[in-house]
């Protein structure tokens, strides 16, 4: 009877449902901890239900990033027009001295295509799959110190896949990592989980790009005779299929104890439009797609 | 006297105030701003917002909504996913628990309560990024990031400040 009394009393509710309500609220915050540690065991053994979930939700956000991302992009043209303004003299002597030097170049170049599509035509060659580029343009730019990522507005709808290179005008930029329907993940060259196998343009040396989360990623597995200096081009080598051969990767910075870093070629810091290659990769159908995809993001 | 369909729908409305607000400072993390080399330390926003309205309006705010604000900000950003969320919901329990002793004093406690804030966020974010990667990962982008952080609380508490004010009225 003395408790009914009690339970009647204003009070003495609250009394007893306080701490109830802080128990509910320490087993929800419990709960939570448990099932955070538990996405990250699933995104660790690469679960589709994350990689779905994580898809569907870019896909929602991506229009809404692509808004608002826009005045920023145009406070940056402003900016940069106004800097090329005042560059606008000597930049227009230094463009006449390249112009003159690419037309050197571009005679090489006609006598190099011409001699090449007749050799192709004496041996055969059946060449490299047609490619078709997409442009895309870049929505969210993931900050932060554990990826290196952007979002762009294209997905599957226009037929990207993973694995797709992603270029600019002035070199590699990345691959797909994950595709929405409406938007899709690049994993930037500089990312610590990219590995692209790539080649020096001029002796041909294999090597892997291994990055690693700061601005210049670093030449691993290269052979200890291979010769290499400052200022040496690195192209991709089109080994394993992933990325096509040839495309400009970045120049050799610094090659000095600390190993061999690069200087990509592209301006991953400031993205707005990108290109997607659409390529068909050999052996990335079905669930070999998923392991090729993803066998090879992994920090090893 | 009964409130209208009306004004209870406001009521509900008002009260979701905090949750779009971290929503929208989820999405400002996902933006670029062309600032060289600002993506390798780019503000948590979120962190702040979660910080002010555990602190500031801790029933208009649960552990269940800042988890899934962890697992957006996760998706967004590519981090692994549920790391912001574990650290979001491990932050709120903190302040949570120091609520009382935090809320009358003045302005600069707050910001030195914000920096061991930050200083634990980012060891955990550091720690379980480094067993994640299975590599030690460089800790000053974490320092820089928590300086940045540090740095815009300022503002952005004085912004969700004049926000509750006006909307929320306490």
């Amino acid at each position: 009877m003395a408790s009914k009394f009690h339970f009647r009393n204003g009070s003495s509710v609250s009394r007893f449902a306080v701490p109830f309500r802080s128990i509910i609220q320490r087993f929800i915050i419990f709960f939570l901890v448990a099932a955070s540690i538990s996405f990250m065991l699933l995104a660790r053994n690469e679960s589709v239900f994350i990689e779905k979930t994580s898809n569907f939700t870019t896909d929602i956000f991506a229009p809404v990033l692509e808004f608002v991302s826009r005045p920023v992009a145009s406070v940056e043209k402003i900016i940069n027009k106004i800097d090329d303004l005042s560059r606008v003299y000597s930049e227009n002597a230094r463009l006449k001295q390249e112009n003159e030097r690419l037309k050197g170049w571009e005679a090489v170049a006609r006598d190099l295509a011409y001699q090449n599509k007749l050799l192709k035509s004496l041996t055969h060659f059946s060449g490299h799959s047609q490619v078709e580029q997409l442009t895309a343009r870049v929505v969210g730019d993931a900050g932060g110190p554990f990826v290196r990522s952007v979002i762009i507005n294209v997905g599957s709808l226009k037929g990207i896949k993973k694995n797709h290179a992603v270029v600019t005008g002035d070199g590699l930029v990345g691959r797909v990592i994950s595709v929405g329907l409406r938007s899709a993940r690049i994993l930037l060259i500089t990312d610590i989980n990219s590995r692209i196998p790539v080649a020096i343009e001029e002796s041909r040396d294999r090597a892997i790009l291994a990055g690693n989360n700061i601005g210049q990623p670093r030449l691993t597995f290269l052979s200890v005779t291979a010769a290499v200096k400052e200022g040496d081009r690195i192209v991709t080598s089109g080994e394993g299929g992933v990325f096509p051969p040839g495309l400009p990767v970045g120049t050799i910075v610094n090659s000095g104890e600390s190993g061999i870093r690069i200087s990509p070629l592209a301006r991953l810091e400031n993205l707005e439009f990108v290109s997607v290659i659409k390529r068909d990769i050999p052996g990335s159908r079905g669930l070999g797609e998923k392991k090729a995809a993803t066998s090879d993001i992994r920090v090893k | 006297m009964r409130d209208t369909p009306l004004k209870k729908f406001e009521s509900r409305a008002r009260d979701q105030i905090p949750l779009f607000i971290l929503v929208c400072l989820t999405v400002l993390s996902g933006i670029n701003f062309y600032l060289p080399n600002y993506n390798a330390v780019a503000i948590n926003f979120p962190l702040i917002g979660i910080y002010y309205w555990s602190l500031h309006r801790p029933d208009l705010l649960g552990p269940i909504p800042v988890f899934f604000i962890g697992l957006l900000y996760d998706f967004l950003i590519g981090n692994p996913p549920g790391m912001s969320a574990l650290i979001f919901v491990a932050i709120q329990g903190l302040i949570g628990a120091r609520r009382k002793t935090l809320l009358a004093q003045a302005f600069w406690v707050h910001w030195l309560a914000f920096f061991g804030t930050v200083v634990v966020a980012s060891f955990s974010l550091w720690l379980i990024g480094s067993i994640w990667y299975s590599t030690l990962m460089n800790p000053f982008s974490f320092l820089f990031q928590g300086l940045l952080t540090l740095s815009v609380f300022p503002l952005l508490v004085g912004l969700m400040g004049w926000l509750r004010i006006k909307l929320l009225k306490v």
